[in-house]
């Protein structure tokens, strides 16, 4: 003991007068902790008697900010036994211990960062004015500290500077092509026969042409188009149709007249991953009138590669978001024409089939039509199936269904519009793409006005203008002279000004000026500042603003005020899609699959997930509310399938987002039972109480647990029950060695298991059940239990319960999301210096009663963020 | 019309192969292979139709195999290997790296111990637009390596037009002065920087080092005389998703021009699948690849699915005549001397199940015939994996590696060598 005290007082370099605070903390130690924390086999296999006291070396120091921790959250001693020390003496501990830790691990610490993918995307968008992005070759960044912008993450390696080489030169050849020999225009003629027409919704190969019947929103279904043509350079083609309208003389065809609209779209010739018409570009309309072929002439521009899609653009059937969908209304008046039609289809209606949206239509329709010709008609009977039909119709999930038989009913009656042969001539001229002529916009810009330049003049000024934005700093004469000789001798070998410039574009994009920020050291300079600012808040370069503000040395007191300008600009968007993303982990909900017989989840109402998280912190942000509304708000953003299908609430309909407001305090609103956050934190089959639990104590109270021991044998993934995961992780807390994180993480995780791997609520798990047939059916199986008792000993009941417990505590969690905001600031994680002017910070913000800009206000003008 | 994809056929006879010629005198026997073609279905096959019922090597050839008869000496078909990994489409992926996608696939593993022996260490190739999921193989840093998907774009990496070669010759060679700049602006900033950042810009300094031997290496290849193909570069590329079958029957006779000039000797090629509906002899099918894919036991999918397989096969059996009827310059048919491995990541697509994968093995030196069955008492055993058989093809290769993603043992006892 002695001995230890004398080491302690020894080692630790504190000011005058410090030797009595140590005494004083070492009696702490004493008093309280080394009762279980010491002999043979002490609690939690943590020996406090042996303590290396001194704060340089790395494992001791956790252990001191562990001890400190725990003892500041009431969790050490153990609640309940005994009589624990005074708030006093609490305080005073913590508090040497953070000073001690505080000396060893001042603000900052990393090095100079590399621009991240997202980060490079945008300052080559925003440097050249043209749209940017990287190819899949360029390395990804990895992410383990959540943010995609940790200095430490991003290395600069062989892989990656040789591909930063390789982008330098194709943006550099994007915007000064090589010059080529005008090459004679060729235009050819490409006659296509309706056979050569793709139609990947085509019923009937015996007609001799291709018959377009229904309008929807999905290519397949809706177009045709002749998949062996692709424009070969983009230009102007000349698209000749012969078409006619198809009709017999049932009544609803007589309805849609002759007048057809023939749409021509353009469309990617190689592409699997368009599906929807919003994603084709409307080239022309053609109107086809009457019944006899005619021959229609568009003048259309194609960009090399594409084809051009042909689709019937007012079918009287049609389902486009936001267009009422009339072929219910067709249907209606078809069942009430047609008997038979009506008992088979409403047979068929009731008849399980599963959810195989897939079921071939041509198979359907004769089962279909067999069922009719076997049913009875004209009955009592089938009035009461009339009005249930109707109803039947009417509902939602039917809709593929519907269009399928009506898909089938128009190839077959009308109406319809046939295609019975296309003719593509072209190029009549060449065109430029809309990359070519953004890049030649983007070279003109850079070479500016040339009005009395000579080649070399122009090299200079560009040299003048464009490195000091490349650098994000003024021009060394130094730097200035060495990319001028290089632009002169490429201009002398090439013999083109344009060859000077893309030597000196491709140098500077590969050089660490560019490719590195935070190269004026420790303590960041004017300029340094203004990129750490804008790419924190809009995600790319500083702009003119902040670039004369740092050129006259007086950005520094202007931090807040330029934090609210760029957070009120439209590319704040980008902070918010790469904070939002980071913190909650929603970039993960893209790699989750949702076990489909689990969930009835769409992709789409993933992507309204995420959509959520960004409107909802978005307005926290925009209206400037407290920091805790993030936990316990009166709304939320839903759509109706993130409302119908997730959140299992009524009154939200259509797909746009929109706002809902909800009860303070109840299971809806909030980062906690977010569905975007519970989907990211589960892996889309099952929970994992551990991962979500190390999600809220990292990432709502500030508190980030150690890697597990390599040793430890990972939890089996359960799908049948929470009992034998809790008991797993009963057994697991037991172990000395695992119970001083899990005692912390579990309780987190367990209180949530009433959300599902996809955010829906729950009272049972379920249970997969196969049935003799081998289908499967889900079963409520064991009851889901929340209540658990939290590290500091306080009873949770459950989500609404954990909500009241962080407001009560709010200054924990203000302080966790400041931690988030200055690691995605400044790209590291936050040092015990760090947390200390956070502290500080949180506490004047919440005095005045900030709100969440106010916060990031503070927070850009405080030491931690001046600092690399 | 005329038929497009016949150009490569006819024109196969009119190759000069200086580079093959080149190679010098032939190595004692027995050869090592030189060569690897690791070729990927994204939809996986119908096991069914793939997996002989008896092992052995006096089998009958399941309908997918059946195009493969004519060459049945010359491969061998794989049942019960895969790499325990987790079920799911996205998994495909992990076709060439093991359990997960780690880093390099086993492809860039050979790559990167026989690529500098030609021009492009290594070549990926797919038919038309690959998507997201369209990756098989990645750099030892887990990145996925982009896939060539035009047929007019292989033709000219692999037999570059003279333009492109001048402008790729100056960008190579003044990529020398950009890197001294480079390095140059580094070396300022490092007077200037602190312990911190003097790691980071070490780190930067040994990365353009490296960047400038990758340079030098290239374009000591550029200036060396191209092979001299007599043809004409293809003048349509069938990319739309519909024509993918007809985009890989010319994507193997480019590829097997590629090895018979002896510009790479790894290639890896994925064959996609997606909501495409193909024409078979004429008749559209009655729903796309993938829906088949999914068939849910319906015997019309399955079938369906299983004539897809068929078609597969049938072009493979075409890519291994090429290569059985040219020598290479020792004297061998290329064939003998080029691993294939065929196969897929997906062992059952219907459930999107990862495990049990069809694998083929052809060429390579082989002692083939026939179906080796690795038996199986469960989804975890301790049975050979699919990565012991990448530790016998790579030996074969000259390519010892003393493990693959968890695998140690090798199948050498399954498929020796000739």
């Amino acid at each position: 003991m002695g001995l230890m005290r004398t080491v302690l007082a020894a080692l630790v370099v504190v000011a005058a007068g410090a030797a009595q605070d140590d005494e004083r903390a070492y009696g702490f130690l004493d008093e309280h902790c080394l009762g279980c924390h010491s002999g043979r086999s002490p609690e939690g296999a943590l020996s406090l008697e042996r303590l290396e006291v001194e704060f340089g070396d790395d494992a001791a120091a956790g252990v001191w900010a562990r001890l400190a921790d725990r003892v500041e959250r009431l969790e050490m001693p153990p609640p309940g036994e005994g009589r624990g020390p005074s708030a006093d003496e609490r305080h005073a501990f913590v508090t040497w211990i953070r000073d001690q830790l505080v000396a060893r691990d001042p603000v900052g610490g990393a090095g100079p960062r590399r621009l991240a993918r997202r980060e490079y995307e945008a300052t080559i968008s925003d440097l050249f004015g043209m749209s940017y992005s990287l190819p899949e070759s360029f390395p990804h960044d990895h992410s383990p500290h959540g943010f995609d912008n940790v200095a430490s993450d991003l290395r600069a390696s062989f892989p990656l500077v040789r591909e930063v080489l390789e982008q330098a030169t194709a943006i550099a050849d994007r915007l000064f092509p090589p010059q080529r020999a005008d090459v004679a225009l060729e235009s050819r003629t490409l006659v296509v026969a309706p056979a050569e027409l793709e139609q990947p919704a085509r019923l009937d190969d015996d007609l001799g042409r291709v018959r377009l019947t229904l309008f929807q929103n999905l290519v397949a279904a809706a177009c045709a188009w002749p998949s062996r043509f692709d424009a070969p350079t983009s230009g102007r083609y000349r698209v000749t149709v012969e078409a006619s309208a198809f009709m017999t003389a049932q009544a609803h065809v007589r309805e849609a007249g002759t007048t057809r609209r023939l749409g021509l779209f353009a469309r990617p010739s190689d592409d699997a991953t368009i599906t929807t018409l919003d994603g084709l570009r409307p080239l022309a309309e053609l109107l086809v009138e009457g019944t006899d072929p005619q021959q229609l002439s568009a003048d259309v521009v194609l960009y090399a590669g594409e084809t051009v899609a042909f689709a019937w653009v007012d079918s009287p059937v049609y389902s486009v978001p936001g267009r009422h969908d009339l072929h219910r209304d067709v249907l209606v008046k078809r069942l009430e024409e047609s008997p038979e039609f009506l008992a088979a289809w409403t047979a068929i209606g009731y008849e399980d089939r599963g959810t195989d949206g897939n079921i071939p239509v041509n198979d359907y329709y004769r089962e279909f039509m067999a069922l009719a010709e076997s049913l009875p008609t004209g009955t009592r009977l089938q009035q009461r199936v009339l009005d249930m039909a109707r109803r039947e119709v009417l509902r939602e999930a039917q809709g593929v269904r519907v269009l399928n038989v009506m898909r089938v009913e128009f190839t077959r009656f009308g109406p319809a519009l046939d295609i019975h042969g296309v003719v593509i001539e072209g190029p009549l001229e060449r065109i430029d793409d809309v990359d070519v002529l953004a890049a030649k916009r983007a070279a003109a810009a850079l070479i500016g006005d040339r009005t009395d330049l000579d080649n070399d003049a122009t090299l200079v000024a560009v040299v003048e203008r464009f490195l000091p934005r490349a650098f994000r700093r003024p021009l060394e004469a130094a730097t200035r002279d060495e990319y001028l000789a290089l632009g002169r001798r490429a201009m002398e070998a090439g013999g083109r000004l344009e060859d000077g410039l893309h030597a000196v574009v491709r140098t500077a994009l590969t050089s660490p000026r560019f490719l590195f920020r935070g190269l004026s050291g420790r303590q960041l300079d004017e300029h340094d500042l203004a990129a750490r600012l804008s790419y924190f808040l809009t995600g790319g370069p500083p702009d003119d603003t902040l670039r004369s503000l740092a050129e006259r040395g007086t950005l520094r007191p202007a931090l807040g005020e330029q934090a609210r300008r760029l957070l009120a600009s439209p590319q704040s968007a980008r902070f918010i899609d790469a904070f939002t993303a980071g913190w909650l982990g929603t970039e993960r909900l893209h790699h989750i699959m949702p076990d489909g017989r689990l969930f009835d989840v769409e992709r789409r109402d993933i992507d309204a997930m995420a959509d959520e998280a960004r409107a909802f912190f978005s307005t926290v942000l925009a209206d400037d509310l407290p920091a805790i509304t993030l936990i316990d708000p009166d709304f939320t953003f839903m759509n109706e399938g993130l409302a119908r299908r997730v959140y299992g609430v009524g009154g939200v309909s259509g797909d746009d987002l929109q706002r809902v407001e909800v009860p303070r305090g109840g299971r809806i609103g909030g980062v906690l039972g977010m569905a975007a956050v519970m989907m990211a934190t589960a892996n889309g089959v099952d929970t994992q109480p551990v991962l979500r639990g190390v999600w809220v104590l990292d990432a709502v109270l500030g508190d980030r647990p150690g890697a597990p021991p390599e040793d430890v044998p990972a939890l089996g993934s359960d799908t049948s029950g929470a009992v034998d995961v809790r008991e797993q992780l009963a057994r697991h807390r037991a172990a000395t060695r695992c119970a001083s994180c899990h005692t912390r993480i579990d309780p987190l995780g367990h209180v949530l298991e009433n959300f599902d791997p996809v955010g829906r609520w729950r009272t049972h798990y379920p249970q997969l059940v196969t049935l003799d047939d081998g289908t499967t059916r889900v079963e409520p199986g064991a009851a889901v239990v929340a209540r658990v008792t939290l590290a500091d000993g306080t009873e949770i009941a459950d989500v609404c319960d954990l909500k009241r417990y962080l407001v009560e505590h709010d200054e924990r969690f203000v302080r966790a999301l400041t931690g988030k905001l200055l690691t995605f600031a400044t790209g590291r994680t936050m040092t015990h210096g760090d947390e200390r002017v956070i502290a500080d910070l949180v506490e004047r913000v919440s005095v005045r009663d900030g709100g969440l800009r106010e916060l990031i206000g503070e927070a850009v003008l405080s030491e931690v963020f001046a600092t690399r | 019309m005329t038929t497009r994809r016949t150009f490569l056929r006819a024109a196969g006879a009119s190759i000069a192969l200086p580079m093959l010629a080149s190679l010098g005198a032939a190595r004692a026997t027995p050869t090592p292979a030189k060569r690897l073609v690791c070729i990927g279905a994204f939809l996986g096959f119908h096991g069914p139709d793939f997996f002989p019922a008896t092992t052995g090597r006096d089998i009958e050839l399941p309908r997918i195999l059946a195009p493969l008869a004519r060459h049945r000496s010359r491969w061998t078909v794989f049942s019960g290997l895969d790499h325990r990994a987790p079920h799911g489409h996205h998994n495909w992926r992990n076709f060439l790296t093991g359990p997960s996608v780690a880093g390099a696939s086993f492809d860039q593993l050979v790559a990167g111990q026989v690529g500098d022996r030609t021009r492009l260490a290594s070549l990926q190739v797919t038919c038309g637009n690959a998507s997201d999921d369209g990756q098989i193989s990645f750099t030892p840093e887990a990145l996925a390596l982009p896939l060539i998907g035009r047929p007019t774009v292989l033709f000219e990496t692999l037999f570059i037009p003279a333009a492109t070669r001048a402008r790729m010759r100056g960008h190579l060679a003044s990529g020398g002065s950009v890197l001294d700049q480079v390095r140059h602006d580094a070396k300022r900033l490092e007077h200037q920087a602190g312990a911190e950042d003097a790691a980071v810009l070490d780190e930067f300094f040994t990365a353009v080092r490296g960047v400038e031997q990758d340079l030098q290496k290239r374009q000591a290849w550029l200036d060396r005389p191209a092979p001299v193909v007599d043809i004409a570069a293809p003048t349509f590329d069938p990319v739309a998703p519909a024509l993918s079958l007809e985009c890989e029957s010319m994507m193997y006779d480019l590829i097997a021009l590629a090895l018979r000039t002896d510009t790479t000797r790894v290639v890896s090629f994925l064959l996609p699948g997606e909501g495409q509906v193909f024409t078979l002899d004429g008749e559209p099918m009655m729903t796309s690849y993938h829906g088949l894919s999914h068939h849910g036991y319906d015997p019309a999918r399955m079938d369906g699915y299983a004539r897809i397989g068929v078609e597969h096969t049938r072009r493979l059996a075409t890519f291994l005549d090429a290569l059985a009827t040219t020598n290479d310059a020792s004297g061998q048919p290329l064939l003998d001397t080029t691993v294939v491995l065929f196969g897929s990541g997906m062992g059952d697509a219907h459930r999107h199940a990862n495990d049990k994968l069809p694998i083929l093995v052809a060429g390579g030196g082989f002692d083939h015939g026939g179906h080796v069955a690795i038996p199986r008492s469960g989804p975890d055993d301790d049975a050979p994996r699919l990565g012991d058989l990448f530790l016998t093809l790579g030996r074969r290769l000259g390519v010892d590696l003393p493990h693959f993603a968890g695998a140690t043992r090798s199948l050498d006892d399954r498929l020796r060598w000739a």
